[in-house]
């Protein structure tokens, strides 16, 4: 699916400022919007709770603030496993 | 703790292992849209979309699970972030979608704050539900007899 270009600048806002966050957030999750951090969560649902109590069902950023973003494996679908062999 | 057994077969209590070999652990499921979300459309008098069902497959290899494009698009739901998604020929950032997954036959509902979006009615499924899923379940998959089991 595309990303959205607002979601894009809002992920690379991140990006620049993840360092910075590290000392004193790590492990949490930080909201972003228009290049602007919101705040900071503990958990993944108390940050997309407040997204949409404060912004609604619009796009937002919320990302984990650690030294590596963990890179998701699926290898059923991105190797094309679904119904192979069928 | 809620058990709730599914069988592949010619009839209730006739589970085919074979046929679980086919198709996989494949359970019927509801997607819907999180409930944070829902409250919130309630209270500004929106209409809430529907939940879509169908059939989803349990993916232990998944770290993440992901739901069908057309699913997520019919809902409506924003997206809630970009993530590093791993592929042969190296990493491509993909956006992530709040959902919730309902298993209605054990009353099972599981917040999901990040899904992919995927191509998957092709193969017959409206979710791939992986170990973000999983953590919240004890899954037995029983290829001898031909019987999943799920419980929370």
């Amino acid at each position: 699916m595309a990303i959205e270009p607002a979601l894009e600048k809002d992920y690379e806002y991140f990006q620049s400022i993840r360092a910075g966050l590290l000392k004193e957030h790590a492990g949490k999750f930080a909201l972003i919007r228009n290049g602007e951090v919101v705040g900071f969560y503990d958990t993944d649902e108390a940050a997309y709770e407040e997204g949409v109590k404060r912004f609604g069902n619009v796009p937002i950023l919320i990302a984990r603030i650690e030294l590596e973003e963990r890179v998701v494996r699926i290898p059923t679908l991105q190797l094309g496993l679904l119904n192979a062999g069928s | 703790m809620p058990v709730h057994n599914w069988g592949l077969g010619a009839g209730p209590g006739q589970p085919d292992p074979s046929l679980l070999e086919r198709h996989g652990p494949v359970i019927p499921a509801q997607i819907e849209i999180p409930t944070v979300l829902a409250q919130q459309m309630q209270r500004a008098g929106a209409p809430v979309p529907q939940p879509v069902t169908g059939n989803a497959l349990i993916d232990t290899g998944a770290t993440l699970s992901a739901v069908d494009a057309q699913v997520l698009t019919s809902l409506g739901i924003a997206s809630t972030g970009i993530v590093p998604v791993w592929t042969p020929s190296g990493p491509t950032r993909q956006p992530v979608f709040a959902s919730k997954v309902a298993i209605p036959a054990m009353r099972l509902v599981v917040e999901i704050p990040r899904v992919l979006g995927a191509q998957l009615q092709g193969a017959g499924i409206i979710a791939l539900l992986g170990r973000d899923f999983l953590r919240h379940t004890l899954f037995e998959y029983n290829g001898t007899l031909g019987i999943l089991t799920l419980a929370y």
